[in-house]
């Protein structure tokens, strides 16, 4: 927690799998930035992520979903009256979930996942990737794969053990909508992510130029978050 | 069982975060774990490995240290942006020794340690041999497929394995309409291709003995004067990028009185069910 005596508090709901590793320092600069401007800032990790206890193959996207409930009540426990929600890739779909709940202030999504079925489909994709690096060729197709998640419940994709439970929470998932997104507050820095999502543009998304913050490779590390906090902190005054 | 999280300074006064993971007090041994993470992304890349690495080791009781170096993951200190090949460089040059050695110290006193197995993970194994070189509190290292080769701009070039990698990968996307489409946009990575193709071509065997160019000689030098010294185990997979390397350098290890295990289908990651199985099995019984 950074906690800056404030009346003011942001809770940040992180991505998932290697995403969260790559993008880690990069969200510590930024939460210890919004602490500065005024915000009790709250990071975590879903339960079987991270640094948090359980194993990955524990994780479903109910419980990742408590878990940000959890985290919520933990900030009015201590005060807060209302909480803003602050949602990294995955963690901008349970972040919109939350908007225009009680308790709850403003929401903020940078690069939002907001079809988790679309989403688990890219991941699983990843696994071609995997067994290329590893034997050379792909031995097992996606009908393979999910023929094994099936029989064993579980498969590995980048070495996170992706659980069926899991699998299927995010398949059943129902895509956030427009209507789901009023007054939501959205930061992007690549241009593409306009194409993913339809409405996205509706939202009137602040785009910024000079962030290069990668969540899918690791060629380049960027910690820079000047701008994104700037604009961030633009969108909670609001 | 439980995790306790902790702070403490190093030296140059930046605030270290960890988790110290502690056994069942019955079980508790005297020799303590740490684990340290490759690049500098932290205790959770991989596949949160540290985190896995450092459950099994509590559960068979011993106390494990887990932390971020300054300037990586939640600890103080500010990192510069920068393509991978300049963090590879700091961490095999020895930027992170300073804090391994501080936290280590910290270890040892706040648990009432005798000693301390000391793991790494990629460049986490260069940095527990320079710390190796430097410390008298070390019970073993265990070495997860430390890189071998040197710097670019000291001559090393791709070696073969990524090269077989990005080859493999590229075969992949034969058919792939988007890849063919960033190579005719000029949006492909042609350096890399063309380091891949010439790397396949010109091919090098590596070896300790020729003084090969591409090898990390910090790193080999420091092998050599700890190998007498303490247990050094070294673990490599037979698809990691420089296993050719790795099996360039294995009679000289050998002479060097290190260990060395070799796992069929494992990657530099351990990404499959089967590599993780035996990584897990060799470091329990290392």
């Amino acid at each position: 927690m950074y906690d800056s005596g404030s009346s003011r508090w942001l809770v940040m709901a992180p991505p998932l799998f290697e995403e969260l590793a790559r993008t880690r320092k990069f969200c510590v600069n930024a939460a210890r930035k919004i602490a500065r401007a005024g915000f009790n800032v709250v990071r975590f990790d879903y339960y079987g992520t991270g640094l948090s206890e359980g194993k990955f193959e524990d994780f479903t996207l109910s419980q990742a979903a408590c878990d940000l409930d959890t985290v919520i009540a933990m900030c009015r426990e201590r005060g807060a009256a209302q909480v803003s929600c602050l949602g990294f890739r995955f963690g901008a779909y349970l972040a919109a979930l939350r908007n225009s709940k009680d308790g709850v202030g403003r929401v903020i999504v940078w690069e939002p996942v907001f079809d988790l079925a679309a989403y688990i489909t890219e991941v699983l994709k990843a696994t071609a990737v995997d067994q290329i690096v590893t034997y050379g060729a792909i031995r097992f197709d996606q009908a393979a794969l999910m023929d094994k998640l099936a029989r064993e419940g579980r498969i590995l994709v980048n070495g996170y053990a992706l659980s069926l439970a899991a699998v299927e929470g995010f398949r059943n998932a129902r895509p956030i909508e427009r209507a789901d997104c009023q007054n939501i507050g959205v930061v992007l820095w690549r241009r593409s992510s306009l194409n993913k999502t339809p409405f996205l543009a509706e939202l009137q998304p602040v785009v910024c130029t000079t962030v290069k913050a990668a969540w899918d490779h690791i060629k380049f590390l960027d910690h820079e978050t000047g701008e994104l906090v700037e604009s961030t902190l633009g969108l909670l005054k609001c | 069982m439980k995790r306790t999280t902790v702070t403490f300074p190093n030296k140059e006064g930046l605030s270290i975060k960890g988790i110290v993971f502690e056994p069942d007090d019955a079980r508790r041994r005297k020799t303590g774990v740490v684990y340290l993470p490759g690049i500098v992304l932290g205790l959770t890349a991989v596949h949160r490995l540290a985190v896995d690495v450092a459950c099994e080791f509590q559960r068979e009781g011993y106390p494990v240290l887990l932390f971020d170096h300054s300037r990586i993951g939640e600890s103080e200190g500010d990192l510069v942006s920068g393509p991978h090949e300049e963090f590879v460089t700091f961490i095999k040059q020895g930027g992170l020794v300073d804090d391994t050695l501080v936290a280590m110290q910290f270890f040892l006193s706040r648990c009432g340690l005798d000693n301390i197995i000391l793991i790494g993970h990629c460049g986490g194994a260069l940095t527990a041999v320079y710390v190796a070189q430097k410390s008298n509190k070390l019970a073993q290292l265990i070495l997860i497929v430390p890189p071998l080769t040197g710097e670019p701009s000291e001559g090393a070039g791709m070696t073969q394995g990524e090269a077989k990698e990005y080859l493999a990968l590229y075969k992949n996307k034969m058919f792939s309409f988007g890849a063919w489409s960033r190579l005719f946009l000029g949006k492909s990575d042609y350096r890399q291709m063309i380091k891949a193709v010439k790397a396949k071509i010109f091919r090098k065997k590596p070896e300790i003995r020729s003084g090969d160019a591409n090898l990390n000689r910090s790193f080999i030098q420091g092998l050599e004067s700890v190998g007498g010294m303490m247990d050094v185990k070294i673990i490599y997979g037979d698809k990691d990028p420089e296993f050719d390397e790795f099996k360039g350098c294995r009679n000289e290890f050998s002479r060097w009185k290190i260990r060395t295990t070799v796992f069929p289908d494992a990657s530099h990651g351990f990404v499959t069910d089967e590599s993780m199985r035996l990584l897990m099995e060799e470091l329990k019984a290392a």
